[in-house]
């Protein structure tokens, strides 16, 4: 009844049902889906995925490769110990994409020794900035509701008038990469992680019940996404496998509090031992074998920490390192 | 003239505004991000998400009857009652937001014409079934049965926004963020996802079990406007009758000038409450919403609406609304014979010991009254599952017995009920779940901490207890409640299938802490069908639900 009227009628001087299908449709679904293909094939992560997951420096005129503070507030302590490592330009180029990667897992408050100090991260996060990065990115995949751990562990308000992106995790972001690990294969990774240029690595010591104890190369587990409860079968296996493919420039464990049971939750300030302490070095597998002395355990004693050795990651003895050991 | 034209454009805005006012505190139901918050480990929201609720006679009256018992928070429904009085059902023109959604559904130039022509612009005697519902629901309340949150309008909106609409548009979004990735558009899927993420669209993708049928009652509710304008308003709505019945004295009248009219029906065409404003046929009051189209419509000028006392003009018969005693009647008695109905299979109403549940998964919300006097209370509007940040609230199908359909209840597969949070007793507008501290829900300072139920550990399906693989999962994730962590890991040494010995830790529960937040049996990795289970027992507010005397 209203053929006229839609325009089948190519004089009719609007467009017509078959103009708007050959000008309009046709083109754009040709883009669409010739980007679609285009963006199938971008990141795709295959062997190893074309990132640069090994974010170490090398190659510089630095004397010390760990140093252990004691005994000062959150951020004297990382001031002290970045200026024992050559300070943060010996790892940080101007311009680079950086990520911090502090523990937010869980929706705990500061005090209670389940996340990242803020103020550590604030520190670490200005000292970034003025060395010169280009982009900061803070982030953690958490396990409790993101939101909730973000706000209550201080993080986001400790860096939110510094001009740092705050990362909350994306499903669309995580990219299954071959990793070849001894017990993960292929596995998904956070892109921002993959794609940047140096990963700061800054857990906090605490106790774990699965793990022993949780630091650096437990919190590098907040890079990656999939099925990570599966990990627990092989923990001992699977960490090592996540810091040897991506091996942060730099790990700095935060001890000025640290949880000494009902780990890695807490909850109870009676579980909390305020120490005071810092560790940061370019070795992970030294940084964790130092925490364990924090809960008067021998690193041998600790699965993940005796593979790590076995595979190379690191060293145990993080005496035998050039090391400096700061009271102030 | 003039003047009257200005009234259809000030109802538009009326219209739009509280809408957008109830789509921006429905938006704001959800978890305060405000970062200054950090100190304060309780969330406050803000926000009085729930004000629309407490606008709403229906509810009001309601809650009265099923609880006797009056809060405070329903002082509100004064003015609204006022209003009615005065202006009948100018509430459903100018105020209801989703009569302002049916009326937006019920536009477009051919729909109407085909209505017209149709004449659906006649009244019926069907129109009475929102009186039959009304009287039905109200007997039924004064029985102890409270149904009105099934066609209550803001309980029903909130619902199906917080259900279906808010996870579909996340999903969308997800979808165009998807397909604009895959065309290189990266910065504009962030743009969006930044500026949608969080309170158009859920900050996680979210969805909630048995949400079909509530979708499905949306659309079908929607897709009536297409039959009749305002279908639901017209001949569902329980509070539009209740507003109607006020109606008999009101002073509003519309006056025809049967001369001028010249039976264009433009005024039928555009008419919003199906009450009949042309000259020659009868003026029904109750049925009106003061939306002023007829009056701004008319070419003649032949309408006007006047403050008289009735009778009104010479010519006009006075119309009194059909709702005579049959309905009335045939309404309360319904209501009192279907109420005792939503007992049958109902064990779930205590009885001394021998209480029992259809559904041992029916885990209420930390906070929730016990169970007769949470189903007296609670209106299924949905607001606790949207302001849930875990997804863990989920509408209920039988669980609860029939009469409890659409209550909410915890699914632990879905989402745990973070032990720190206290949203959803903060925005229950009927105070079914009460708000309570933080200190209370924890069981700080001498008290014990609210429990919604208990878990156990299925020992055929467990790792470390049926494999002798290593886990622990359960453990780690158990929030400390009062120092300690209600799942204890009992070393052992087991055979594993292949014959090997290992060493593992098994789970087991500490009743005594155990607070049945569901987090274990979210994150256990048996994922098909959880290796750790919550049920409702031991939940404190029950006195019967309950294993030993003491605290579980």
């Amino acid at each position: 009844m209203n053929c006229k009227k839609n325009g089948l009628n190519p004089s009719g001087g609007g467009v017509s049902r078959r103009e708007f299908f050959r000008d309009v449709v046709l083109p754009a679904s040709a883009a669409l889906a010739a980007g679609g293909m285009l963006g199938g094939c971008g990141g795709d992560p295959g062997a190893g995925g074309g990132f640069v997951a090994d974010k170490r420096v090398s190659g510089t005129a630095a004397t010390t490769d760990m140093v252990v503070v004691r005994n000062g507030e959150p951020a004297e302590l990382v001031r002290q110990a970045l200026d024992k490592l050559g300070g943060m330009k010996r790892f940080i180029a101007r311009g680079d994409v950086v990520v911090l990667k502090p523990n937010i897992g869980f929706n705990r408050m500061p005090q209670q020794a389940a996340n990242t100090n803020p103020d550590v991260v604030r520190e670490l996060a200005r000292q970034v900035i003025e060395a010169g990065a280009g982009k900061v990115i803070v982030f953690d995949h958490t396990l409790y509701e993101a939101r909730s751990c973000y706000n209550r562990s201080g993080i986001a308000r400790a860096v939110q008038d510094l001009g740092v992106e705050l990362e909350y995790a994306e499903e669309r972001k995580f990219v299954d990469v071959d990793i070849k690990g001894q017990y993960l294969k292929t596995w998904p990774f956070y892109r921002e992680v993959l794609e940047a240029d140096k990963v700061i690595n800054i857990p906090v010591a605490k106790q774990h019940s699965l793990a022993q104890y949780s630091m650096g190369m437990k919190n590098m587990m907040g890079v990656i996404g999939g099925r990570r409860d599966s990990l627990h079968q092989n923990m001992d296996m699977a960490l090592p496998d996540i810091s040897l493919y991506l091996r942060p420039t730099l790990t700095v464990l935060d001890a000025y509090r640290i949880l000494l049971r009902n780990g890695p939750q807490g909850g109870s300030l009676n579980d909390v031992a305020t120490v005071k302490t810092l560790a940061a070095g370019i070795d992970p597998v030294a940084v964790d074998a130092f925490g364990c002395t924090l809960f008067d355990v021998d690193p041998a004693r600790i699965g993940y920490i005796r593979t790590g050795q076995e595979v190379n990651l690191g060293t145990m003895d993080w005496r035998g390192l050039r090391i400096e050991e700061v009271s102030l | 003239m003039r003047k009257l034209f200005r009234l259809a454009r000030l109802r538009r805005l009326s219209q739009t505004l509280f809408l957008v006012l109830f789509l921006v505190l429905f938006a704001m139901t959800t978890l305060p991000v405000d970062t200054a918050d950090i100190m304060e480990e309780a969330y406050t929201l803000q926000a009085p998400v729930a004000w629309f609720f407490h606008l709403d006679p229906l509810l009001a009256l309601s809650h009265f009857l099923a609880t006797r018992d009056f809060l405070l928070d329903f002082l509100w429904v004064i003015p609204v009652v006022l209003l009615a009085v005065l202006l009948n059902r100018t509430f459903c023109g100018w105020v209801c937001p989703l009569g302002t959604i049916h009326h937006l559904f019920s536009r477009g130039r051919k729909s109407l014409n085909r209505k017209l022509r149709r004449e659906r612009w006649k009244w019926r005697p069907t129109r009475n079934v929102k009186y039959v519902v009304l009287f039905v629901v109200l007997a039924a309340a004064v029985l102890g049965a409270n149904w009105v949150g099934w066609l209550d309008p803001f309980s029903f909106l909130t619902r199906s926004l917080a259900v279906v609409v808010h996870p579909a548009l996340g999903t969308t979004l997800d979808g165009l963020v998807r397909l604009l990735d895959g065309v290189g558009l990266t910065p504009v899927s962030d743009f969006l996802l930044d500026a949608l993420r969080g309170t158009v669209t859920p900050f996680q993708s979210r969805f909630f079990v048995h949400a079909f049928l509530i979708g499905g009652l949306l659309f079908l509710v929607l897709w009536l406007n297409r039959v009749e304008t305002r279908f639901w308003c017209r001949y569902l709505c329980p509070l539009g009758a209740l507003l109607g019945t006020c109606a008999v004295r009101a002073p509003l009248v519309l006056e025809k000038d049967d001369e001028k009219c010249t039976r264009c029906k433009l005024c039928l065409k555009h008419c919003q409450g199906g009450d009949q404003p042309i000259a020659g046929e009868n003026w029904i009051p109750s049925e009106c919403h003061f939306c002023y189209n007829c009056v701004d419509v008319c070419p003649e000028n032949a309408l006007a609406f006047r403050f008289r006392r009735r009778p009104a003009a010479v010519g006009e018969r006075e119309y009194m609304p059909d709702v005579d005693r049959r309905v009335v009647l045939g309404g309360l008695v319904g209501g009192l014979f279907l109420a005792p109905l939503q007992s049958i299979g109902a064990e779930n109403l205590e009885k001394g010991e021998a209480a029992y549940k259809i559904s041992n998964r029916l885990i209420r919300p930390p906070g929730a009254v016990a169970e007769p006097e949470f189903l007296r209370k609670c209106v299924k509007c949905g607001a606790c599952m949207k302001a849930c940040p875990t997804n863990a609230l989920h509408p209920t199908s039988w669980e609860a017995g029939i009469g409890g359909m659409w209550t909410p209840m915890l699914v632990p597969k879905v989402g745990y009920c973070d032990d720190r949070c206290t949203l959803c007793g903060q925005v229950c507008p009927t105070e079914a779940i009460r708000e309570v501290t933080l200190d209370e829900k924890l069981g700080l300072h001498g008290r014990e901490p609210i429990k919604i139920g208990l878990a156990y550990v299925d020992r055929n399906r467990c790792l470390p207890w049926a494999q002798g693989v290593p886990c622990i999962v359960c453990e780690e994730v158990c929030p400390t409640v009062k120092g300690e962590k209600a799942i204890k890991l009992i070393p052992d040494t087991v055979r594993t299938p292949d014959g090997r010995m290992v060493d593992v830790r098994k789970p087991t529960i500490d009743q005594e802490f155990c607070i049945g937040c569901g987090i274990c049996e979210n994150k256990c990795p048996v994922k098909d069908s959880s290796a750790i289970i919550v049920t409702c027992v031991g939940e404190t507010r029950s006195r019967y639900n309950r294993i030993s005397v003491s605290s579980v």
